[in-house]
């Protein structure tokens, strides 16, 4: 399972007292229409670790792109080893986009963006 | 320093931390009267101060700054703010009160300050903004369910990457790949770090970085790397990877610098750089502008590398006997409170005191008809007449 930082996502049934270490414990935020959010607030050290014993399936956590949105594969990174596992930072930049010209520029014009 | 020349200055231009940054500006610009303060948290070196500062200047904001030692005592913050200041202004100015460092409050034994800065909290008309590097302090639990929380986070290693690159192009520098992946490898999410480390290592010193960077480092391979520095970026990079408490830094250096014989000249200039480092630690103690610290390590190397170029001083550990050293440090503080006293006595400052009329106390005090009268009249104990009676002695025999 693929759990992306700052995208909604569903999970299939769990029981009561899973639901309250994901939401109380790890800080994971639900809404009954939406779905689960994972936030700069979460612990996604436990949520996957909570996760991956509650449905026996590896849970991946993924972050989004802050200049193009799109979802970043971790373990292709050169500095996976220096990341903190269990406290993920709020957003990286891709492959693609580190290597654009001006790519500091390109990333203050997208939080310009942003704040208006 | 590269650090202080690159530091944003618009709240776009800070990396990382996106979400955080975001709700904080949103915070402040929604502010209102009655608004909870904010309490920013998050390890150093990830952009708190810069933001800060940064989101003030933007929304059209003067900051009104005071750290942990201003809100030690009540008086000291009431003097400081005055409740005028804190909730009204004259030409109807936008003020933002920035309590940086507020972590320091709790480690220090207080006097009526916490209280007095949640009564200020409550009742003051303008935003407060406060920074801290540690939550895990139980005794800041207060403090946080009063506050807009804002967490900060270690930047990312590509961010990171991205930060130091573009400072390399705009200094018109180059590190090699490897190089720069080590560096931001070592500065584990802290761009003040990051950014250090790339202006040394760039300049032709980065086989030291790792050593330096590496916050294991004991107090002596520090204090090695110090004298065997080549650069004063090195000998800085080397005192701040140390832990030792700025006193003892100063305390350590003496005694090597005092192991080996040096021309008197060359020992009056060393002696006189390292006396001002350590009027430095006197007067942040003094004026408990324990933030200063940080500046400490960058003073030091300074003032020192330049006049240790050239001569021999290695580390020494424990040159002089413990006993001995005891005295020094011990005579030190007798002649302190002689200076103060004496200070009182004759309305003057302690240092004034210490420079312009204690010499004559003590040699006035070698004649039998004054000790008495100087030693009632200065309130001595048994030790500082001691003190008093030895230095008197060397002083009488400097003038022979």
């Amino acid at each position: 399972m693929r759990i992306i930082v700052g995208e909604r996502f569903r999970l299939p049934q769990v029981e009561g007292d899973i639901f309250r270490s994901l939401v109380k414990e790890a800080g994971l935020q639900y809404d009954k229409t939406k779905g689960y959010l994972a936030s700069s607030e979460t612990d996604l050290g436990l949520v996957t670790k909570i996760l991956g014993n509650a449905l026996k399936e590896e849970v991946v956590v993924m972050l989004k792109c802050f200049i193009c949105g799109a979802p970043i594969e971790c373990e292709e990174c050169k500095y996976k080893d220096a990341c903190q596992s269990s406290k993920v930072f709020q957003s990286c930049i891709c492959k693609d986009c580190e290597s654009k010209e001006e790519v500091s520029n390109i990333y203050s014009m997208r939080f310009t963006e942003l704040v208006r | 320093m590269w650090v202080e020349n690159y530091r944003p200055t618009n709240p776009n231009m800070v990396i990382g931390n996106e979400e955080t940054r975001l709700n904080f500006i949103t915070w402040l610009k929604n502010w209102k009267k009655k608004s909870k303060p904010s309490l920013i948290l998050g390890p150093p070196g990830v952009g708190k101060t810069t933001l800060v500062h940064a989101v003030a200047k933007d929304l059209g904001y003067e900051v009104l700054e005071l750290n942990a030692s201003d809100v030690r005592t009540k008086t000291k913050l009431e003097k400081r703010l005055g409740p005028s200041r804190i909730n009204s202004t004259l030409f109807e100015e936008k003020i933002l009160i920035f309590l940086d460092e507020v972590d320091g409050i709790y480690g220090r034994q207080d006097k009526g300050g916490i209280e007095f800065l949640l009564d200020l909290i409550k009742s003051s008309r303008n935003p407060i903004v406060m920074v801290a590097n540690v939550e895990e302090n139980k005794k800041m639990i207060k403090l946080i369910k009063s506050a807009q929380v804002f967490r900060f986070q270690r930047i990312p290693p590509k961010l990171l990457e991205m930060i130091v690159k573009n400072i390399l192009q705009r200094e018109d520098r180059t590190l090699n790949q490897v190089k720069l992946e080590m560096i931001v490898r070592d500065a584990n999410g802290d761009v003040r770090a990051a950014v250090n480390s790339a202006q040394v290592a760039s300049s032709g010193s980065e086989d030291l970085i790792s050593e330096l960077r590496d916050i294991q480092i004991s107090p002596i391979e520090s204090l090695k790397i110090f004298f065997d520095s080549s650069t004063s970026e090195e000998a800085y990079l080397a005192l701040s990877g140390c832990k030792m408490q700025p006193r003892d830094k100063i305390r350590a250096i003496f005694q090597s610098i005092r192991s080996i014989e040096l021309d008197r000249k060359k020992l009056i200039e060393i002696m006189e750089e390292l006396s001002k480092a350590d009027e430095v630690v006197a007067k942040i103690g003094k004026t408990q502008n324990w933030t200063l610290l940080r500046y400490f390590d960058r003073i030091l190397a300074n003032s020192l590398f330049p006049t240790l170029k050239g001569t021999n001083v290695r580390y020494r550990e424990q040159i002089l006997p413990w006993k001995l050293q005891l005295r020094i440090w011990n005579d030190a503080v007798q002649l302190k409170k002689i200076s103060s006293s004496l200070a009182k006595q004759h309305h003057l400052s302690s240092k004034d005191a210490s420079l312009l009329d204690l010499p004559y106390i003590m040699l006035l005090s070698k004649l039998k008809n004054y000790e008495n009268r100087i030693v009632s009249r200065l309130r001595l104990d048994e030790s500082a007449v001691k003190v008093l009676q030895k230095e008197a002695q060397k002083v009488s025999q400097e003038i022979r």
